[in-house]
């Protein structure tokens, strides 16, 4: 890696540190969310630098019963190593009542997603989250919210958010539950495999190619697919992704354009 | 005269009436020149549509039939992009006549000789000012080396379980689309200024069972809010451009389609076959042993000997026959006691022109409320033939009738007489362009310039 791009990584890694750091001064009772993919990871290992190794809140894995047995796998070998204070956020009710994507897409995500997260903030009265949200195009207006308050209802209102600027923030009033983080908002998808790469970071199996086909991004087994690959190790995710986004995209390879189209499609619905 | 032509992808003509009081700019269109409906070619897709506005013909023309189309002379399947597109665009007849075009964001544009553009929604230069001194302005301007003019794959995966996020998104894009649309529009020279905005399309896929209280799965939620207060964001932009772009100059706002309700999902390769018109072997379908298969859109390509690389129905009378028996197959189907398919056409009935032989065989097209499943799939689940819960509330391509899910047209102006009653057809408006500019209208074009300034 060039002298720059490690330069580059650096400087997102100390703004993503000085977040965190502020966000855990600043609320009472943080905690963060964990999916177990690499953007999550990557947000956990940078908790742990921003606390020397250890990170003082819990984490929270939400468990829809329908994931891949490697998150699990993965999750409970991490936690162990890492010594993570992990809660897992399951809705047995609505489990038991058989929810599926089959039946209702958008409410199978609502019940156990959203609904098993609201009754373990509910429990445990959380006032901060952390999430590794990304923004994988940079905008004009350095309007990136690393901030994110929500309501009781996780409802927020895009208009009325706070000042940008996240040091100079105040806790809103009325209705307030906690307030979303988003210390990782600034890095792209090739960022993290850049610093996953560079920090050695452990990263779940489900992301590297047999035949022909990874996981780009992890979620419940009925949901997810998996995107056409060859990239069987980090090196090679690494190459993928500049071959298949980089800005300028003169001399592109006719089917990367053709599989970043396809992927397009797909996460629009159009396939 | 000079025009500005607003595109704003996917605006319901049916929306913009319910909530007229509060689209204070489309309410100027109406009380003082033309506010009315357009309606698409076959298929009702964003590339088609587009691609028919910006050539004035019809897809047997132009070339591009859907946004998945089977490449010629394989099994493979293509995704549409600009250089598919094989007609001649207004841009280039504007630029050929001496004047000048800026295109923003514009679906199936590329870089063009002479043109001043942002590629829009499928091509390989998307978001990249062309040529380069734009960039380098916009660059300047903006800090940034790429315009963002739609939605990224991270936000549409997780618009299931963080709508907000998709919401903050799509409006955030949208404010930029807006100011470095009108700051180019006041720095650069133009005859023909046009920028397309995304947004509505991708928010009413997702969220139009929150606005239309006759779906079967309509919600009452605060999303069907956040969808209103998207048209009067959509209408401070038209406003701020009305403004903006001087006395002199004609403004027109058009979207490529509009949209319908789709609550069911038909497998058409299951019914194909259940029929034995389709080939599948543990759950993949075998493409080269099957006399026809659908990539996604209703569209039915036949696997003809002498045309695909391992054809297995005769070119001439067994054709016919399969296309026959493939049409009455789709025009059977049943769900729940209804039809979803309102018809199969042939494609000699749909388009006309030297490219009609790139075009799918069959195409069905459904009743509102259904549309094909995506992916060339077949199940053999719980739920063979049909999906009730599709990931779409609304669809406009499914493939549908283009008379169910019309387009907006507003046109206002010098010369524009107010209230005058208008129906057109989405390639009537290079021609109407063109003639407004005064540029001569090439004789292959398929539509015809609006009377504008007849009376009545």
């Amino acid at each position: 890696m060039s002298g720059i791009d490690g330069e580059y990584l650096k400087e997102l890694e100390r703004k993503s540190v000085a977040i965190i750091r502020e966000a855990k001064a600043q609320f009472s009772k943080p905690a963060a969310l964990w999916s177990t993919g690499k953007d999550s990871t990557t947000a956990l290992w940078l908790c742990r630098k921003a606390f020397f190794g250890k990170i003082p809140f819990p984490v929270i894995h939400i468990d829809t019963g329908c994931k891949f047995p490697e998150i699990y796998e993965f999750r409970d070998r991490m936690a162990r190593e890492w010594g993570l204070d992990l809660l897992v956020a399951k809705n047995g009710e609505a489990l038991r009542k058989g929810v599926s994507p089959e039946k209702d897409r958008f409410e199978c995500c609502t019940l156990l997603k959203t609904q098993a997260l609201k009754n373990l903030l509910e429990e445990e009265r959380f006032d901060a989250l952390f999430l590794a949200i990304r923004r994988d195009e940079h905008g004009i207006r350095a309007k990136e919210r690393y901030y994110s308050p929500r309501d009781s209802d996780f409802k927020w209102d895009y208009k009325d958010q706070p000042a940008e600027m996240w040091d100079l923030y105040v806790k809103p009033s009325e209705d307030f539950s906690h307030m979303r983080v988003h210390p990782i908002l600034h890095w792209t998808e090739l960022d993290v495999w850049q610093y996953v790469k560079r920090e050695k970071l452990p990263i779940n199996p489900l992301y590297f190619a047999r035949n022909g086909k990874r996981y780009r991004s992890l979620g419940c087994m009925p949901c997810t697919v998996p995107v056409d690959s060859d990239a069987k190790t980090v090196d090679e995710i690494v190459e993928e992704l500049k071959v298949s986004r980089v800005p300028e995209r003169a001399g592109r390879a006719q089917d990367k354009e053709q599989a970043y189209m396809m992927q397009k499609l797909r996460s629009l619905g159009y396939m | 005269m000079k025009v500005v032509v607003l595109g704003f992808d996917g605006a319901s003509p049916d929306l913009v009436d319910e909530w007229i009081d509060h689209l204070p700019a489309l309410g100027r269109f109406k009380d003082r020149g033309v506010l009315g409906r357009t309606v698409p070619p076959v298929p009702a897709q964003t590339p088609v549509a587009w691609a028919t506005f910006m050539t004035g013909k019809n897809p047997g023309k132009h070339g591009v039939f859907s946004f998945i189309a089977r490449r010629s002379g394989t099994y493979e399947r293509d995704v549409a992009e600009p250089k598919k597109l094989k007609s001649k665009t207004i841009w280039k007849i504007v630029r050929e006549a001496g004047k000048k075009a800026v295109t923003i964001n514009v679906p199936m544009t590329d870089a063009e000789e002479g043109v001043t553009s942002v590629p829009g929604f499928l091509s390989s230069l998307e978001g990249v000012p062309q040529p380069k001194s734009l960039g380098e302005k916009v660059a300047r301007k903006f800090g940034i080396d790429r315009v963002r003019g739609d939605l990224g794959t991270e936000t549409l995966d997780r618009v299931d379980t963080d709508p907000d996020l998709f919401f903050e998104e799509v409006n955030e894009i949208t404010e930029e689309m807006a100011e470095i649309s009108l700051c180019l529009l006041q720095e650069e020279s133009w005859d023909l200024f046009m920028p397309v905005f995304m947004g509505l399309d991708r928010i009413q896929h997702f969220f139009w069972k929150c606005v239309d209280p006759n779906h079967p799965r309509h919600e009452e939620s605060e999303y069907g809010e956040l969808v209103r207060k998207f048209y009067v964001k959509i209408d401070e932009i038209a406003g701020e451009f009305l403004k903006s772009a001087g006395e002199d100059a004609l403004t027109m706002v058009v979207s490529d389609h509009g949209f319908c309700p789709v609550h069911t999902e038909v497998v058409v390769n299951d019914y194909l076959a259940e029929e034995g018109f389709l080939e599948a072997r543990d759950g993949e379908i075998d493409l080269e042993g099957s006399m026809a298969v659908s990539y996604g859109y209703g569209d039915v390509w036949l696997n003809v000997k002498g045309r695909e690389p391992r054809g297995v129905v005769s070119a001439g009378e067994e054709y016919e026959k399969t296309r026959d028996g493939i049409m009455e197959c789709l025009g059977k189907i049943e769900v729940g006691g209804k039809r979803p398919i309102k018809a199969a056409k042939r494609r000699e009935e749909l388009w006309w022109g030297p490219y009609l032989n790139e075009a799918p065989d069959l195409t069905a097209i459904f009743n509102v409320g259904y549309q094909a499943a995506r992916r060339p799939l077949i199940t053999n689940g719980p739920r063979r033939y049909v999906n009730l819960n599709p990931r779409w509330s609304g669809g406009h391509d499914g493939t549908h009738d283009p008379g169910d899910v019309p387009g907006i047209l507003g046109i206002v102006g010098p010369g524009i007489p107010k209230g005058k009653r208008v129906e057109a057809r989405l390639w009537d408006l290079a021609p109407t362009i063109l003639d407004l500019m005064g540029i001569p209208i090439p004789a292959d074009i398929d539509g015809k310039p609006l009377a504008l300034k007849d009376p009545g």
